[in-house]
């Protein structure tokens, strides 16, 4: 095993820290990304008129902040602050919201939109312990969109696909981390 | 970075009892209660599904190359791929396991839609819309194992198709159906969902994921028939958990059933 130029560390070493601070990174946008969800949610209070829809937001606010919470366990300690880059994205949609059902056709798309980035992050995690986290999230994100789209009366097979994907996945670079 | 403990995940309700309610209430001669590869590798394993795996990675610590390989109870014979790299072999064992629970879940879906009990056409058109989805999954898990290195496992799991025949004719009424379907889809999300970060080849992570999440879109259909979209504190069958985290406690070690 040879070393990196101008490092003691051996290569594959380096190699392991590099991929590492790639977790790190991918972790730190989740969290900001999970934090602008519970933003996201605080602001839908207004439009709910009904029963289902009003236990559903509660829920899954909770369960965005869960999320991030978990994901600072694995993915370190740094402070995370909600994606700013991605609220002023959808601060344009939530203008426009004047319904119930506005409100849930947003929030069903930013659940979408959440699952498809945990499928994309996950084909870039290294450890398995970061893995293992976002693992257990994405289904829960998944089950979010089809209670919303049910919500909706939106079909079956536009709610369940084949295969999750990660087609709409909120990009990291479009995103940053504030 | 600090490893998770993922024993805390309590999610959709314990796995485990799905397990023991697929394999048929009381049976002393089931497998040992699963657990997921990770913790099941670390403490070591008891019965006939840790000795399979147990086989297999003393084998591979030796630098052997693993032979075709086979453990066998009464009923149960597991077989390994010829495969020269131990992480590939382990790859092809979890993406077998996969094959034969997306074979196993698309029959039982087959078989129950037929039973007389079943006669709402929107829930006999899930439930086909569903095994179609577990038979696409199914062929997923093959592509997957052939590109492994591995053999395609093309048949439905063995341990828990032993059971099935009764546990359908034990089924009442529709709602029944779709609670045992709500158990075995519950089981199929727990074990791909505890695979991701075990394959040697990462680009496996994103395929038992990518299936995982749409086993958990089952999950949440079958629960909102079933429960509603706001589901009482402690239902068995919610749309969604609790917590907000899926649960992996009682997921399948690979080598189960086959």
């Amino acid at each position: 095993m040879g070393t990196a130029a101008g490092s003691t560390l051996p290569v594959g070493n380096a190699q392991a820290a590099e991929a590492l601070a790639g977790d790190d990174a991918l972790v730190a946008f989740l969290r900001s990304v999970e934090l602008a969800g519970v933003r996201l949610y605080a602001a839908a209070e207004p439009f709910l008129t009904t029963p289902a829809a009003r236990a559903a937001v509660t829920a899954f606010s909770a369960h965005h902040a869960a999320h991030a919470a978990g994901l600072a366990v694995v993915g370190g300690d740094t402070a995370v602050r909600a994606n700013a880059a991605l609220l002023a994205n959808l601060s344009a949609s939530m203008q426009t919201v004047r319904t119930e059902a506005d409100e849930l056709s947003l929030l069903y798309s930013f659940e979408e939109q959440v699952a498809a980035t945990y499928q994309w992050v996950v084909g870039r995690l290294v450890a398995p312990s970061v893995l293992g986290e976002a693992a257990t999230i994405l289904p829960v994100e998944a089950e979010h969109a089809v209670v919303m789209g049910t919500l909706l009366s939106k079909p079956m097979d536009g709610l369940v696909p084949p295969f999750q994907t990660d087609t709409g996945y909120l990009n990291p670079d479009n995103f940053p981390v504030g | 970075m600090r490893r998770p403990d993922l024993q805390r995940r309590s999610g959709h309700g314990d796995a485990r009892m799905m397990l023991r309610a697929l394999l048929g209430d009381g049976r002393t001669d089931a497998p040992a209660p699963a657990v997921p590869r990770r913790r099941f590798l670390q403490v070591g394993g008891v019965g006939v599904l840790s000795s399979v795996v147990l086989v297999a990675c003393s084998r591979h610590s030796r630098g052997a190359e693993p032979a075709p390989t086979s453990t066998s109870t009464s009923t149960t014979t597991t077989t390994f791929p010829t495969l020269r790299d131990p992480g590939a072999a382990v790859d092809v064992l979890i993406l077998r396991t996969g094959s034969s629970l997306e074979h196993y879940a698309a029959g039982v879906y087959t078989e129950a839609a037929g039973l007389d009990v079943v006669s709402t056409r929107s829930v006999l058109d899930t439930m086909k819309y569903f095994a179609d989805q577990h038979s696409e999954h199914a062929s997923a898990f093959e592509g997957a194992t052939a590109r492994a290195g591995g053999r395609p496992y093309t048949e439905p799991n063995k341990v828990l198709s032993r059971a099935v025949a009764a546990q359908l004719a034990r089924l009442k009424s529709e709602r029944e159906v779709l609670q045992f379907a709500y158990g075995l889809e519950t089981l199929l999300a727990a074990t791909h969902t505890a695979t991701a970060g075990e394959f040697a080849d990462r680009s496996f992570n994103p395929v038992v994921t990518g299936i995982g999440a749409v086993e958990a879109r089952h999950i949440a259909a079958l629960g909102l028939h079933l429960s509603g979209s706001s589901p009482a504190a402690g239902s068995a069958w919610p749309a969604y958990p609790g917590d907000g985290l899926l649960a992996v406690s009682g997921a399948i070690a690979p080598g189960l059933g086959f």
